[in-house]
């Protein structure tokens, strides 16, 4: 049978790969995400790929009032969900954040508050349903504070803490959670910082593994999976030799 | 934002653009409002050698996060994408299908936007001509804002096939597939020389709808012009698999200048002429190898090192067989031999494009590295022969013609020019069209 699939920040380009993944397999498709616009250009692509149906919702997930809804539209549109891939996020200029109380806490709110609030809603469904699987993406940047960017790895940080504590609660109810630690990942969403690195991965590659990994209900991915073993050795590095990096 | 790391793939030019990386289609209009007095140039996976993708010191618009599939009508084979789809995200999805790309070039690394942009040709172009013959529809925007929902008898349709990007940003186009599996027959047969070659060739593109050459420039005298001729047809066997593949290896790192010495390319072209040692050598393959070879290695274009390299391909009329000879010879006799040498005859299947490079006759194209002078004054040699033959070079593979080479191979510029968009431009047009 196909499956449902929910997706919030589903205009996300790891997201889109992860959706293709499944639409291969015709898969049904909830997608929130902000733009409308964008929204209908990700139903198109994943009805190329073979999704079954495609049912839109836009809304600013900032917003945290709107949250009971989408979970109301979800579960209107589905009997039950078979996945929820919680992909939205932001990542801003850390020389920007850092110095900015303002810019920080909405950061704060974009990756970690508005993730918690969707995430403790949407859990009420998949209790209910006593089986599916839940994929948070977190990031890499989440293991360690580093210089460079802990305001987005502190988010990311609560995140990733919060998914383990909640997915310990839900392995009681039969249901998944599959923790994702993306690397570095051309994206939009990272274009602007120019990166060049030969760890930059491409969207194809681990949106993929996003959805080979949520399908098997692994609990925590590195993708690519070579940043299981960057993160353990930055993870042990001393304090007193860590802090003289400039990681 | 500014930087030096749009290249292209011969990477001998390093020029400084400004670059804009637009990632949805109001983004793109967006930008152009943003960017009104901006000279900009759209560019895909920077596979063009030369100059013709770049945009010195003016901005490139990067296309590649333009990469969502429209429609995909899997009754009829027409399939609607972004501009910064790639071959290779094509084949993914068709091919499970049962549909298959019309047209091929040796890598599927290249936007659809590109291969448009470049009309593309490949193995087949004497059975279905360019990548331009199979498309059905375009979505244009301009950079005054307005948007054009082409179709193939349209002129602006006709200019932006093979137009070099020059028309206005391709936003969406519609490419029609080919109902054939992922599998093909193929044949390799040796031949001795070029009489041989033409031989084989003339009766190959009657029964095959592959058919190219890899020809040993290296070896001089009797050997001259030897070669293997590959050909190939889709397989009929419906029981092998419908999949894609992915590619492995990597070229980190440039290589340094030893590694290609005459003797390295004289061991190479020897062990791939003696590697196949029965006159004929018949299999079955997959398409990935039988179309893609250079796939497997990423970045080969390293292999060259830091100085780049060249690709140089010109066609000639059919008529034009000394000419070849004399190229041949003077190639083996200037010792800057080039690895690969790919020789093929077009057909006559026209193109819509009005600046399309591809017409009947033999096309070789020949890898140089970058040698300084040595290297152009041995292109000055070869293009005199090209000209004096009636030939023409390929602005996808160009780094060197001038402004009368241009004129000279492609007089349709003068009706192309009217459709350029005033707002884009190349490095490769400014060099080859005074006020380009």
């Amino acid at each position: 049978m196909a499956k449902n699939i929910v997706v919030i920040g589903a205009t996300s380009a790891i997201a889109l790969h992860a959706c293709r993944f499944w639409a291969k397999e015709n898969a049904n498709f909830f997608l929130v995400a902000r733009d409308d616009v964008k929204l209908s250009r990700v139903r198109e692509d994943l009805i190329s790929f073979g999704a079954t149906r495609v049912v839109l919702h836009p809304q600013d997930l900032l917003d945290q009032s709107a949250h009971p809804r989408i979970i109301e539209e979800a579960s209107k549109c589905f009997e039950k969900v078979d996945h929820l891939l919680v992909a939205h996020g932001t990542l801003l200029d850390q020389t920007q954040a850092a110095g900015n109380a303002e810019m920080a806490m909405s950061e704060i709110n974009a990756n970690f508050l508005s993730q918690v609030s969707l995430l403790i809603l949407f859990s009420r469904v998949f209790v209910t349903q006593k089986e599916g699987n839940i994929g948070v993406i977190s990031s890499v940047a989440g293991d360690r504070g580093r210089m460079s960017n802990f305001v987005y790895g502190s988010a990311k940080g609560g995140l990733s803490v919060f998914c383990e504590g909640l997915r310990n609660y839900l392995y009681h109810q039969g249901v998944s959670l599959t923790l994702i630690k993306p690397g570095m990942v051309a994206t939009p969403m990272t274009q602007s910082l120019n990166i060049q690195s030969p760890l930059l991965a491409k969207p194809e590659l681990v949106g993929q593994e996003i959805a080979k990994g949520m399908t098997r209900h692994r609990k925590v991915i590195y993708t690519p999976f070579y940043w299981r073993t960057v993160m353990f050795i930055i993870r042990h590095i001393p304090s007193f030799l860590f802090d003289r990096l400039k990681l | 934002m500014k930087t030096n790391n749009y290249e292209s793939w011969g990477r001998f030019f390093h020029f400084s653009h400004a670059v804009i990386q637009p990632a949805w289609i109001p983004d793109v209009v967006e930008s152009l409002k943003k960017n009104r007095n901006q000279i900009i140039l759209p560019y895909g996976l920077g596979r063009s050698y030369g100059d013709s993708c770049l945009n010195q010191d003016h901005t490139l618009m990067d296309m590649k996060s333009l990469n969502r599939f429209v429609s995909f009508n899997r009754e009829t084979g027409h399939i609607r994408c972004e501009a910064g789809v790639t071959l290779g995200n094509i084949l993914d999805l068709a091919i499970p299908h049962g549909w298959f790309l019309p047209v091929s070039p040796g890598t599927k690394y290249v936007t659809l936007g590109g291969a448009v942009a470049n009309d593309v040709h490949g193995k087949n172009h004497h059975v279905r001509g360019t990548m331009g013959s199979h498309i059905t529809a375009m979505k244009l925007l301009r950079t005054d804002g307005t948007i054009h929902d082409l179709t193939p008898e349209m002129p602006l349709f006709k200019a932006t096939v093979a137009g070099l990007g020059l028309t206005g940003i391709m936003l969406e186009i519609e490419l029609k597939l080919i109902k054939e599996i992922p599998w093909f027959d193929t044949e390799n047969i040796k031949f001795g020389g070029l009489d041989e070659f033409f031989q084989i060739s003339d009766e190959s593109d009657l029964s095959h709808e592959y058919t190219v050459a890899w020809v040993d420039c290296v070896s001089t005298g009797k050997n001259l012009g030897r070669g293997i001729f590959m050909r190939g047809n889709h397989s009929k066997d419906s029981s092998l698999p419908h999949k894609s593949v992915k590619p492995k290896l990597m070229v980190p790192f440039n290589f340094p200048e030893a590694a290609l010495s005459k003797p390295t390319i004289q061991v190479f072209n020897q062990l791939f002429y003696h590697k196949q040692i029965s006159k004929s050598m018949v299999s079955t393959v997959h398409y990935d190898p039988f179309f893609y070879p250079l796939d497997k290695i990423h970045d080969w274009n390293k292999i060259y090192g830091k100085r780049g390299f060249f690709q140089y391909q010109f066609v000639i009329p059919s008529s034009e067989k000394n000419a070849l000879r004399e190229i041949f010879s003077r190639i083996a006799r200037s010792g800057m031999s080039s690895f690969l040498a790919v020789l093929k005859k077009f057909g006559d299947v026209p193109s819509p494009g009005i600046l399309s490079f591809p017409e009947p006759g033999y096309t070789l194209a020949l890898d140089f590295a970058n040698m300084g002078q040595k290297t152009d004054k041995l292109f000055q040699i070869l293009d005199r022969i090209v000209d004096d033959a009636g030939g023409k070079l390929y602005p996808a593979k160009d780094s060197k013609m001038d402004s009368r080479q241009f004129k000279n191979y492609y007089p349709e510029f003068e009706d192309f020019k009217q459709w350029m968009d005033p707002n884009i431009s190349s490095s490769f047009i400014r060099r080859v069209v005074k006020n380009g």
